[in-house]
C-alpha cells in the first residue's frame, strides 16, 4: 500500500504512519520543517518503511504543481492520502488583520483543497483510493475563541462531504476526521485537563476508520455527542456563552 | 511546565512530595538552567532515585523516535526516551529482542542506562551496560558528547548506572540480540529450602534465563525456579497480546495484611502440584507477569511501598546472611508480597556505580510502616557483614554509610557528576 502524507510531522499523523504495516506499506512524507521531517524519516525506516520525503511549505500555493508533479513521478498515485496538517495561527491576531487571517485560511483550507483536487482526479480516473481529511471540532460551530480556524476547518468539512458524494461511483473513500483536544505542539501552551487526548488514540481511531467503513469520525468518540448538543443550542443562547 | 502529584512519584509512590516537570523537547532539548534538574524515564524506579523535589523533573516522553538500524551488527541508535516494549514490538517479529530485559517493559533506554538494569539473563549476559555500544550525552554546560568505551570514556563509565546525575542522555546505541522466536521454553521447579535453589542455580546456570520466586514468610526458603530460553516454534499463532486490567484506584491499606500476604505465598507455591513443570509460554508472561496488571502497585493502599533489592557474594559468608535473612522476615511476619531470587553471574559490570555483581540477589517489596524500616535496618547489618550491597534504583531509605559500601568506586564517579543536575538519593546520600 502506498501512503503518501501531507503534513507527517504532525504528532497524530506520525502516530498514524507508526500503525502501518512496514512489510506491506511504502510511505511518502510531505512537511515543512525540514529538522523535524529528517527526524521522522529516520524513525520511519528505522521501523523497516520505504520511505519517500519532501520539505514543502503548503501554504505556498504557487508551489503546489511542481511538487505534485515531482511526487506523481517518483510515487505514482497513491493508495491512501492523509491531509493532517493544519495551523491555528493566533485568533486575536488575525481577527483584526487580515493579511494573517488569509493565512490561516490558505493554510487550513485552500492548501488542502488544492491537494483533494488533484489526488480526486487521479484517483477517479484508477477508481480506487481512500481520502483521509484532519478536520476539527472546531468546524461544527464557530465560537469567539477560534473562528477564523474554525470556518476555515468548517469549509474543509463541508468541502470533504460534497466530495464523498461525487467519489461514490468511483469506489474512492473519503473520511473526514474530527478530533476534540490532542496534546499535541499545535496545543503545547493549553492547559490540558480530562477531555484532553493523546495522539496514539486518535491515530487508533483514524486507522480503525481507514479498515472499517466511516465516514466521518469523531475521536476521542465522546466528541460526537458533545458537538451534537453544542450544535442544538439555539444561537440566541449559544451568542451568550462563553467558552 | 507542570505541577505533578501521584504521576510525579516513584513506582512505590513513597516518598510522597510534589515536583515540577518539564519535557525535554526533541529538537532543541534545551536544559532549562533556573531550577537543579534531573532525567526522567517512565518514574518504574521505586524511591527517591527518580525525583526531584527541590528541583524539576525533565522527562524524556517526547524523545521516542528511532534514529536507525544496522542488521549487520544488530546495532540500534534510538532517543533515549524509547521504551523497551517499543523495541520489541518493533524488533521482535524482525527476529530481534533486548539483550537484558527487567521484570517490566514500560521503562525506558535513558532508564536502563541510569540504573545499569539486570535481568533473568545476568549469569550469561551480564547487565545492561555490558550491551550499550555509545551514548550521546547532553552536558548543560551545552557540550553534546558521543560517549563509548573508546571516546570520552570515563564519562561513559560514569553514565552506566550514573543515576541520571552525570548529564541528559539523548541517544542510545544498544546491540538487540538474534532469537529464534518470541515464544519461550520454560519450566518451573519447585524447591524446598535454600540449598536446593543453590544447587538447581548451578544444574540449570545453562538455561538462557533463570529466576526464582520465593515464600519468605516461610523460614528454609521454599519457592519456584523458573528456567527458560527462547523456543525454536516458529509456526503457530503469534505471542498473544494480553489483556490489560488496571487497578482504578488506590485500595484501602487493609488490602495487603499478614493474611493475604501468606494466603497468596501459599496459593503461588502450591499452583503447581508436579515438582516440575514444563511449557512454552509467550515472552509477555515470562519476563512481564506485572505488566498485565496496569497500576499494580496502586493495591498497596495511599501509603505506598517499599522495595528492597540486595545482593550478598556467592560465598559461604553470604549464603548465611542470606539464610539468616529469611530467618528474620519469617519471624517479622512482614511478608513480601513478591519475592524474586536470582543468581548474578561474573560477567564484570562497567558502570562506576553499577548495582550488579557476582552473587545472589533478592527483591522485597513491604508496604510502608514503621516496624518495616527496623527489619530493613537489621537485613542492612546481615548484607553488609558479609560485603554486599544494596540497589538504589529500589531505595527510599539505605543509608550515606550503605551507599559508600554498596559502590567501592563512588570517587571515580563524583568529578562527572553534572552542575546542574539534582536528584533526591543524590542529596539524601550526601554526594552532591
Ligand atoms: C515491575 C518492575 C520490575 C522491575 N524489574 C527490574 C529488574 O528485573 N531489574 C532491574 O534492574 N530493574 C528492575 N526494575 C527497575 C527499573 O528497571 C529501573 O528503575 C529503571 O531505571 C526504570 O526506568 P525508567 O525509564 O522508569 O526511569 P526513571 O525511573 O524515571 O529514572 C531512573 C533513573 O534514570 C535516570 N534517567 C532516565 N532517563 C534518563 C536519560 N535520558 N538520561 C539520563 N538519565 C536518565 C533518572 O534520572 C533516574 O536516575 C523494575 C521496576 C518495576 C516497576
Ligand atoms: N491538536 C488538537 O487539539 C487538534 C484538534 C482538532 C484538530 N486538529 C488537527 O489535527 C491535525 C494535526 O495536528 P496535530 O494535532 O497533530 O498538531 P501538530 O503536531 O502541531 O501538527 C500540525 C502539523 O501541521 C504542519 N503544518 C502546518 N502548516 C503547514 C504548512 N503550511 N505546510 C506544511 N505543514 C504545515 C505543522 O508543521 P510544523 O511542525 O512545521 O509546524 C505540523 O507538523 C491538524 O490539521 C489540526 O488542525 C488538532
Amino acid at each position: 500500500m502506498k501512503v503518501l502524507c501531507f503534513g507527517s510531522t504532525s504528532a497524530i499523523a506520525h502516530e498514524f504512519l507508526k500503525l502501518l504495516n512496514p512489510k506491506s506499506s511504502e510511505l511518502y512524507l510531505v512537511a515543512r520543517n525540514a529538522e523535524k521531517l529528517e527526524r521522522d524519516f529516520k524513525d520511519l525506516t528505522t521501523r523497516g518503511f520505504k520511505t519517500f520525503s519532501l520539505v514543502a511549505d503548503l501554504s505556498k500555493l504557487e508551489l503546489h504543481e511542481n511538487w505534485l508533479q515531482r511526487i506523481d513521478s517518483e510515487f505514482g498515485t497513491p493508495d491512501l492520502i492523509l491531509i493532517a496538517f493544519g495551523d491555528l495561527g493566533d485568533q486575536s491576531l488575525s481577527s483584526r488583520d487580515f493579511t494573517q487571517a488569509s493565512l490561516i485560511i490558505t493554510g487550513n483550507y485552500l492548501a488542502p483543497i488544492s491537494l483533494l483536487t488533484h489526488y480526486s482526479e487521479k484517483m477517479k480516473a484508477s477508481k480506487i483510493g481512500t481520502l483521509v481529511v484532519i478536520s476539527s471540532v472546531a468546524g461544527d460551530r464557530g465560537r469567539a475563541t477560534n473562528y477564523v480556524y474554525g470556518s476555515a476547518k468548517a469549509g474543509l468539512s463541508e468541502y470533504c462531504s460534497g466530495l464523498r458524494q461525487a467519489l461514490l461511483p468511483y469506489d474512492v473513500r473519503v473520511i473526514t476526521v474530527k478530533p476534540g483536544f490532542v496534546d499535541t505542539p499545535m496545543t503545547q501552551n493549553f492547559k490540558k485537563g480530562a477531555l484532553w487526548a493523546r495522539p496514539h488514540q486518535v491515530a487508533k481511531d483514524i486507522a480503525e476508520a481507514v479498515r472499517g467503513n466511516r465516514d466521518v469520525v469523531y475521536t476521542p468518540w465522546f466528541w460526537w455527542g458533545i458537538m451534537f448538543i453544542i450544535k442544538h443550542i439555539p444561537e440566541f443562547l449559544f451568542k451568550k456563552l462563553k467558552f | 511546565m507542570s505541577e505533578l502529584s501521584p504521576e510525579g512519584l516513584s513506582w512505590g509512590r513513597f516518598p510522597r512530595v510534589s515536583q515540577r516537570q518539564a519535557d525535554a523537547s526533541p529538537l532543541k532539548p534545551i536544559l532549562p538552567l533556573d531550577r537543579l534538574f534531573l532525567p526522567r524515564g517512565m518514574g518504574r524506579s521505586y524511591g527517591d532515585s527518580c525525583l526531584n523535589s527541590r528541583g524539576q523533573l525533565l522527562s524524556t516522553s517526547k524523545l521516542d523516535h528511532l534514529v536507525s538500524f544496522d542488521p549487520e551488527t544488530s546495532c540500534l541508535v534510538a532517543e533515549a526516551g524509547v521504551r523497551l516494549a517499543e523495541i520489541i514490538h518493533v524488533f521482535g517479529p524482525k527476529g530481534y529482542f533486548l539483550p537484558v530485559s527487567p521484570g517490566t517493559k514500560w521503562v525506558t533506554l535513558g532508564g536502563a542506562v541510569a540504573n545499569d538494569i539486570h535481568g533473568k539473563n545476568h549469569h550469561l549476559a551480564g547487565s545492561f551496560g555490558n550491551h550499550v555500544v555509545e551514548l550521546l550525552l547532553l552536558r548543560s554546560n551545552g557540550e553534546r558528547l558521543h560517549c563509548s568505551r573508546l571516546q570520552n570514556s570515563e564519562l561513559f563509565f560514569a553514565t552506566i548506572g550514573g543515576l541520571g546525575l552525570t548529564g541528559l542522555v539523548l541517544e542510545v546505541t544498544i546491540k538487540l540480540k538474534k532469537v529464534s522466536s518470541l515464544w519461550i521454553d520454560q519450566n518451573v521447579t519447585r524447591f524446598r529450602s535454600l540449598d536446593e535453589f543453590y544447587d538447581l542455580s548451578l544444574q540449570k546456570s545453562h538455561h538462557e534465563y533463570t529466576v526464582a520466586w520465593i515464600d519468605c514468610l516461610n523460614p528454609h526458603g521454599r519457592g519456584l525456579f523458573i528456567a527458560g530460553d527462547h523456543s525454536s516454534r516458529t509456526s503457530g499463532p503469534p505471542p498473544v497480546k494480553t489483556r490489560k486490567l488496571r487497578v482504578p484506584f488506590t485500595f484501602p491499606s487493609i488490602t495487603l495484611n499478614p493474611f493475604t500476604v501468606r494466603a497468596f505465598n501459599w496459593a503461588y507455591f502450591h499452583r503447581q502440584l508436579k515438582s516440575v513443570k514444563a511449557s512454552t509460554v509467550s515472552y509477555d508472561p515470562f519476563f512481564y507477569p506485572l505488566d498485565v496488571i496496569h497500576d499494580w502497585n496502586l493495591i498497596y493502599g495511599s501509603a505506598g511501598f517499599v522495595q528492597y533489592q540486595f545482593v550478598v557474594p556467592p560465598t559461604n559468608e553470604g549464603k548465611k546472611a542470606l539464610s539468616k535473612v529469611f530467618q528474620n522476615i519469617s519471624e517479622s511476619g512482614e511478608g513480601s508480597f513478591l519475592a524474586v531470587l536470582k543468581t548474578f553471574g561474573d560477567i564484570p559490570s562497567e558502570g562506576c556505580l553499577s548495582f550488579s555483581r557476582p552473587g545472589y540477589t533478592l527483591a522485597l517489596d513491604f508496604k510502608v510502616k514503621p516496624e518495616v524500616f527496623k527489619l530493613l535496618d537489621r537485613l542492612d547489618d546481615l548484607v553488609f557483614s558479609c560485603g554486599g550491597a544494596l540497589y538504589p534504583a529500589k531505595d527510599a531509605r539505605m543509608s550515606p554509610q550503605s551507599f559508600r559500601a554498596s559502590f567501592p568506586d563512588l570517587q571515580k564517579f563524583l568529578p562527572h557528576i553534572d552542575p546542574k543536575i539534582s536528584s533526591d538519593f543524590a542529596r539524601r546520600m550526601e554526594i552532591l
